[in-house]
């Protein structure tokens, strides 16, 4: 990502003492990715060693080196979507976008990540498509919005 | 408008009345995360649409959830001085009866849910009515108290007027008028509170050791990272009515001698991150957060942090470390953080339900909160019913309720003529508790002594078609996949315990496994650092007792249980 809009993303949560993991958050949104040169400029930007800043985006789950898709998809794999039936949703999920968990499509459209519990227990199995989650989910349904998605009929 | 005072409370109360109660028709859609999956958005667009196409004046106003999310999208519609009324599993066709019917003066009978009355948002009775039940007489709201959940999916959570109607902020007004940090302390202790994020350490105690810990900045931590899956009473919570957990956060504030809180939220909950910063904002605004809270000369600033997706940052340590900008690595302990905590100072790490009931420990007295519950456990814990039940949901009830009744009568017991075949209760960490063994009541003390837990709240029920094993293994995985490698025995033991499980499920395994496997889960439940690695070989190790079928069939057949 381009210098100055790190820059921009650092100096907004200057005054903050827990701001590290929000930068991670508003660099990755924008960009996709934390790649090693916007990591590496985090660090020198807030004075703290690179080893940590990128011991902080491989520990935590959200954050990712490897560039995303447009549509991120999360599916839901915490117990009550466990129970309800998300193994068949996530074989769908995989085999429709043709994408393996934790990859991105070639076309660069989609990545499908797996999640434990989006916290929407009570009407599963979910799947989230970027911030809009779709519940109480069924092969049939989630078929179709992939259909939606995707634009393909098939 | 800045609350400075009690006549500006009063006047924010009228405020609130007229918003809750006004005098032309009112429709409020539940829009948290669960109602905005299942299209109240689109439901709320087309009630904009509509009712401006017929010209008609309504009051649209966003709720909560009630708990209930497999009801939803909820609305609640009233007609000036009638009963407030449920209408569950909303569609825009539904929708647009409901409208025309408003357009009539008329009572939409068809797909009507219940009366919303009794003591929340009453209207004179009404015999055009007679026949529909009271929230009170029909599940999932019957048998519950709700004293958290009450005012979530009927007040609009982003109006602090409203929250005010519901006797909101009177608790904190007379705390920082009329009492001294010492005494709202020592109505916690009175009131018996426990933390209910699974820890249940007492809460008043907590305080005073911190209040008494020396130094001039001190940190309240609102702990929303709600990670056990199965869980999500605190985001309800939160995006139901998000006042009253603020208020319990400056409460704490004032108790402790601290003026910085954060919430640390998960980061799974997008949508709830959105919401509570706006909620924060418009608290700010009037004077509720801030510098000069109430005009009493109290500062107090609040702020959320997003965590990155890692369920043992929930564990008050790492949080802390996380917090810090490190990885989520648990801290030995001690020292403990009420002496040194968050950048070594003196800190209280509480749950989002744990906080919100202080307020009304406060506004009502420690020995109201106590008439609550049972002799030793006190007030009430809303309990996550998820899995194979008629009416998944979240139930408020007081301690001491019974398992079985809260299964089979609150939640409709299993569907489909199926039968029950385990639960496990309280977190990922509970055992699992075979069918027979579900008469007891829910308290702390009863599922120790059965090797639970009453932890978050998480009840997960499994009927006959579900596999321990095959369940077992699933929750090994998540427990690898969240260590943080820090301790051999979690990062290796429950890992090996994982690939172990997974032998067995393939049948691949001998008898002699069982063996082993309870050996590596000895070894990670005695010597792991934290409560992660400590807790994961719970429901293995009692599964192996109670289950022995399950494994065997695995072991010898390759196949579940009951499968022929």
């Amino acid at each position: 990502m381009e210098k100055e809009k790190i820059e921009k993303i650092v100096l907004k949560h200057r005054n903050e003492k827990s701001a590290i993991l929000a930068i991670l958050h508003e660099v990755q949104a924008e960009d996709k990715q934390l790649n090693a040169d916007s990591l590496r400029y985090i660090a020198l930007l807030l004075g703290v060693p690179y080893a940590n800043v990128y011991g902080l985006a491989t520990f935590y789950s959200a954050f990712s080196s490897d560039k995303k898709g447009k549509t991120l998809v999360r599916a839901c794999d915490g117990i009550s979507c466990h129970i309800n039936g998300a193994e068949e949703i996530i074989k769908t999920l995989k085999s429709r976008l043709n994408v393996e968990m934790g990859k991105t499509t070639w076309d660069e459209a989609f990545s499908l990540e797996k999640v434990r519990c989006l916290g929407l227990c009570s009407i599963s199995p979910n799947v989230s498509f970027n911030d809009r989650i779709y519940s109480s989910l069924t092969k049939e349904k989630i078929l179709e919005i992939l259909r939606e998605m995707t634009g393909d009929p098939k | 408008m800045k609350i400075k005072n009690i006549k500006d409370l009063g006047r924010a109360k009228n405020a609130g009345m007229k918003s809750l109660f006004p005098k032309i028709p009112q429709i409020r859609i539940s829009m948290s995360t669960c109602g905005l999956s299942l299209g109240a958005d689109r439901l709320f667009q087309k009630i904009i649409q509509e009712t401006e196409k017929k010209g008609i004046k309504i009051s649209l106003h966003p709720i909560g959830c009630s708990g209930c999310c497999n009801l939803e999208p909820l609305a609640m519609v009233r007609l000036p001085g009638k009963p407030a009324l449920l209408y569950t599993q909303m569609t825009l066709e539904k929708a647009e009866r409901i409208i025309r019917d408003i357009q009539k003066k008329k009572i939409t009978k068809k797909g009507l849910f219940c009366i919303i009355g009794g003591d929340l948002v009453s209207g004179k009775p009404d015999p055009e009515l007679n026949d529909i039940p009271d929230y009170k007489d029909i599940y999932p709201f019957k048998g519950q108290q709700r004293i958290l959940l009450g005012n979530c999916g009927i007040i609009d959570p982003l109006s602090v007027t409203e929250y005010v109607a519901m006797e909101g902020y009177t608790a904190l007004h007379k705390a920082l008028y009329q009492m001294r940090p010492q005494e709202v302390i020592k109505e916690v202790v009175e009131s018996g509170l426990r933390g209910r994020g699974g820890a249940w350490f007492p809460t008043g105690f907590k305080w005073d050791m911190a209040r008494k810990s020396s130094g001039d900045e001190k940190f309240v931590i609102c702990n929303a990272d709600e990670g056990d899956p199965g869980a999500y009473k605190d985001r309800t919570i939160m995006e139901g009515n998000p006042f009253k957990l603020f208020e319990g956060v400056v409460l704490a504030g004032y108790a402790i001698g601290s003026h910085q809180g954060i919430i640390y939220l998960r980061e799974e909950y997008h949508h709830t991150f959105e919401f509570l910063n706006s909620a924060i904002e418009i608290a700010k605004g009037y004077g509720l957060l801030g510098k000069n809270i109430l005009g009493s000369g109290f500062n107090f600033s609040l702020n959320i942090v997003r965590g990155g997706g890692s369920y043992v940052c929930g564990e008050e340590t790492a949080l802390m470390d996380s917090l810090e900008g490190e990885v989520g690595d648990p801290r030995l302990r001690p020292p403990f953080p009420i002496e040194k905590g968050l950048w070594e100072r003196p800190t209280i790490v509480n749950n989002v339900e744990t906080l919100s009931n202080v307020p009304l420990i406060i506004l009502n007295g420690g020995k109201w909160y106590t008439n609550i519950g049972t002799e030793k456990a006190k007030g009430t814990k809303i309990l996550s019913v998820v899995g194979k039940v008629k009416r998944p949901g979240l139930y408020e009830v007081p301690l001491g309720t019974n398992l079985k009744h809260v299964i089979f009568e609150m939640a409709g017991g299993p569907f489909n003529g199926k039968s029950i075949r385990a639960v496990q209760v309280g977190s990922p960490f509970g055992t699992f508790i075979p069918s027979d063994k579900l008469d007891i009541t829910l308290d702390p003390e009863t599922l120790r002594e059965i090797g639970s837990m009453i932890g978050s709240g998480v009840i997960v029920v499994l009927d006959q078609d579900s596999c321990i094993v095959d369940i077992l293994h699933h929750l090994l995985t998540f427990f690898v996949e969240e260590s943080c490698g820090k301790c051999i025995p979690c990062r290796e033991g429950v890992s090996r315990m994982e690939e172990l499980m997974e032998e067995i499920y393939n049948g691949r395994a001998g008898m002699k496994d069982l063996d082993i496997l309870n050996e590596l889960g000895e070894t990670a439940r005695d010597f792991s650092l934290c409560a992660l690695g400590g807790g994961a070989p719970a429901p293995i190790l009692n599964g192996i007792k109670d289950f022995r079928k399950d494994f065997e069939s695995h072991i010898k057949t390759g196949k579940c249980f009951g499968v022929s």
